[in-house]
């Protein structure tokens, strides 16, 4: 049986030099894939660490399980997994050595830590380089492990921030697929500014703006907020500017040599265009920043 | 707790791997393993001049140690930071880890110091030589370790390498060149053997006094500051505790630094001092220790009916009671002079006990060892140190000494029993530490460990030609009518000759 777990986020605030960051940021997450989205900047990195216990927030609270996190004196890192966006480790030790390293340091009570590293090893296909130096894995290995490291010992919440960067497509699908499977069993929540990924594997959005959470549901929810305002027209090339002044675009298709078909959003109730029906998580994130 | 520590401990041997598997530990350990083997036979002489001659790989390992560690503070990286939680629970898991490795490395050298040791030296001092050499390695180590952490820290990039080099060359560099004008200086930011500015006197070892233990001290406070301020950068809570000991910790260190010295011997003994008696014997009721206590009798007899009579004794030493014939008497310290007060009668004998103790370390004016007393090592040349009260005029006199030391001590008496010496002589002269005894033809040599005889007997040959050795030696030497010969240390200065005759014992001086 899977026991579904709760992450509750409250009212989080955070400063830095003087400057509002985060301002009483709030949600509850369980089980499955949450994709926090946010423009560069709009603080998705602060509120990950927060979670993670690496910055102490001005205000708010954290609970996973009804337990605060922020205040209890043990962090709970064996419940908890983190992989930052740029990982890193030593590169004069092994993979090996760093699970090994992280497995003891998270205390972790499995009856055998080999058993349990080497079928973490094979679930990531990390046997080939697992013994080598860090230095010499790439981008993808340096990634597996990456993610082997933060689901080691079960944790019950998964903090991933911008896991897909530096990832060619290949390596982005196979990530996707390691995702799907430790989410079954873990709040999983990742910060994210490739809108593509998000439409694929997250179950739940959070859509970060102006420091605050501005919307909170699936891909779907999201799509079916913006349809009535996401429109579409064919507009002639000479005359694309000129349409472009009038209304924000938010993706263009080139049709024919002289033809282009124009999504954009319809916040004024302009007569012309139609209403669009293929609408993309992409359109639909497009309109939320801009609404 | 047990599984607490149990995972503390691998989390250590991580670090361990981290900073063992690296290009950085290779260059570093093979260097001063290099280094110290060139030394072997160094060690085969005595284990404090391979400690004072082997600081080169001393600075090799320090450097290693520092930039090892400047480069793993430096990189701080996310992972590790979410795993440990703070700076300051990493910090101290490199602490311990550098730690580990200079026991490693220490305990390799002390195999080597083992191995390679002089047969002749005795256990305690192949004791006291290990135990310095640990001082030494882990305190001028682990000021390595914490000024490249203190810099990884503060500043995150290569600079900090080369901040921590700087600051590591001031350590190497300031002893030198405050050599010979400031002792205190040059002594407190030595990180090494502080013989390496001077001969090394292998005789004495190293003594572990006052000045030692600050000089320690200073060293051990100066890692326990940076690692204090280190602390106050990266752990937010009790900041009011920690600037309290940092300031604790940094008074004590200005308090050493102010009143570290090294005793000097001046030679000032008056020499217009009024003999009015003669002594007939001199009983001694001795300690030698870390202190020398005393309680001599001297049984004399006044030349005329006088109401005071002065004695020579340093001024190092506290007389702490005077009596004649049982009875206290009152007494008077001045510039190396005891002078007491009584009414003496001419011809009559007395009685005179003084009862006195102090500390005996007293180097010559380049910090050479010169006078001192340990449990291990002792230099108390009787004509030269006060180191008894005795008559400004010499004139050869009974001695009867009872000693109560742990060393084995050597002297121009005779021995007749264990720590019992008895003699007519005009010094009584008293000597151990690290000696080798040689008999040949008769004759016993006491001579440093390092020393071979036949480089005595070469020494010897060339005195015979020297114009400043009386005609009396030179013929002591050829016709060999001496019984024994002791290797003994005072100062020259003073126009004291190298070599003297003391009865049937030939004294030479080691300097």
């Amino acid at each position: 049986m899977i026991l579904n777990n709760q992450l509750i986020v409250e009212n989080i605030q955070y400063n830095y030099a003087k400057k509002n960051i985060l301002q009483d940021v709030s949600f509850t997450c369980s089980n499955g894939i949450i994709a926090l989205l946010g423009n560069n900047g709009a603080g998705k990195s602060t509120i990950m660490k927060i979670i993670a216990g690496m910055m102490k927030p001005a205000k708010g609270k954290v609970l996973l399980n009804n337990q605060s996190i922020l205040t209890s004196q043990n962090y709970p890192i064996h419940k908890i997994g983190y992989l930052p966006q740029d990982f890193d480790i030593y590169g004069n030790v092994s993979g090996y050595d760093f699970l090994s390293y992280v497995y003891d340091i998270k205390k972790l009570k499995q009856p055998s830590k080999k058993q349990v590293l080497d079928e973490l090893i094979a679930k990531f296909n990390l046997e080939e380089v697992i013994y080598k130096k860090f230095s010499s894995y790439s981008g993808g290995y340096k990634r597996r492990l990456g993610i082997a490291q933060a689901v080691l010992g079960e944790p019950k919440l998964i903090i991933i921030d911008e896991p897909s960067v530096g990832l060619d497509p290949i390596q982005r699908i196979e990530f996707r697929s390691y995702l799907a499977e430790i989410s079954r069993t873990a709040i999983t929540l990742i910060s994210t500014h490739i809108i593509e990924d998000v439409e694929l594997y997250s179950d739940e959005i959070l859509i970060l703006r102006e420091q605050h959470i501005q919307f909170q549901g699936s891909v779907e929810q999201l799509i079916q907020l913006s349809t009535p305002h996401i429109y579409s027209a064919n507009v002639q090339v000479d005359e694309l500017i000129a349409f472009k002044k009038k209304v924000r675009t938010i993706e263009e298709k080139r049709i024919s040599d002289t033809l282009i078909k124009v999504k954009f959003i319809n916040n004024q109730g302009e007569t012309f265009g139609n209403k669009e029906k293929e609408i993309s998580l992409e359109n639909a994130y497009v309109y939320f920043q801009n609404k | 707790m047990l599984q607490s520590l149990k995972s503390e401990s691998k989390v250590i041997f991580y670090y361990f791997k981290v900073t063992s598997k690296s290009i950085l530990t290779y260059i570093g350990i093979f260097l001063f393993t290099l280094l110290t083997f060139m030394r072997s036979s160094v060690v085969g002489e005595s284990i404090f001049t391979f400690i004072d001659y082997n600081y080169v790989a001393f600075i090799f390992c320090n450097l290693f140690f520092s930039v090892s560690a400047t480069q793993l503070m430096q990189k701080q990286l996310e992972s590790t930071l979410f795993l440990e939680r703070n700076l300051w629970q990493h910090v101290k898991r490199l602490y311990l880890t550098y730690f580990l490795m200079i026991t490693v490395l220490c305990s390799f050298v002390i195999i080597f110091i083992l191995f390679f040791n002089n047969p002749s030296t005795n256990y305690a001092f192949t004791l006291l030589g290990i135990i310095h050499f640990i001082v030494i390695f882990y305190s001028s180590n682990l000021v390595g370790v914490s000024i490249g952490i203190c810099a990884g820290y503060f500043i995150k990039n290569e600079l900090s390498t080369i901040l921590t080099l700087l600051i590591l060359g001031l350590f190497t560099a300031i002893p030198r060149i405050v050599a010979g004008k400031n002792d205190t200086l040059t002594a407190l930011f030595s990180l090494y053997d502080d013989h390496q500015f001077i001969m090394t006197n292998t005789l004495v070892g190293i003594l572990v006094n006052t000045s030692y233990l600050m000089d320690k001290l200073f060293l051990i406070l100066l890692i326990i500051t940076v690692a204090l301020i280190v602390r106050f950068a990266t752990y937010p809570k009790e900041k009011w505790l920690y600037s309290g000991l940092l300031l604790v910790v940094i008074s004590s260190q200005l308090l050493i630094l102010t009143n570290y010295s090294i005793p000097k011997f001046h030679y000032n003994y008056p020499t217009t001092l009024e003999q009015n008696y003669q002594i007939i014997e001199h009983n001694m009721n001795l300690t030698l220790s870390n202190k020398l206590k005393n309680q001599s009798t001297i049984s004399l007899i006044p030349l005329e009916k006088t109401d005071t009579i002065s004695l020579l004794l340093d001024d190092t030493f506290d007389v702490q009671q005077v009596r004649i014939n049982e009875q206290t008497v009152s007494y008077q310290r001045s510039n190396h002079v005891v002078t007491i007060a009584y009414p003496f009668q001419a011809q009559q004998q007395v009685e005179v006990t003084i009862q006195y103790e102090g500390t005996v370390y007293i180097a010559n004016n380049i910090n050479f060892d010169t006078f001192y007393v340990s449990p291990l090592a002792i230099n108390l040349p009787g004509d030269s140190f006060k180191w008894y009260p005795e008559a400004p005029a010499h004139t050869p006199i009974n001695f009867n000494i009872k000693i109560g030391s742990s060393a084995t001590i050597y002297s121009n008496l005779t021995q007749t029993q264990n720590f019992q010496f008895q003699g007519r002589a005009y010094s009584a002269h008293l000597f151990a530490g690290q000696y080798k005894i040689e008999e040949v033809d008769g004759i016993r040599y006491m001579l440093p460990i390092n020393y071979q005889l036949s480089t005595i007997e070469s020494y010897l040959q060339t005195i015979l030609d020297s114009p400043t050795v009386s005609e009396e030696i030179k013929k002591v030497i050829t016709d060999k009518t001496y019984q024994q010969l002791i290797v003994g240390i005072w100062p020259l200065e003073d126009g004291s000759d190298s070599i003297k005759m003391e009865g049937d014992t030939l004294l030479l001086n080691f300097i």
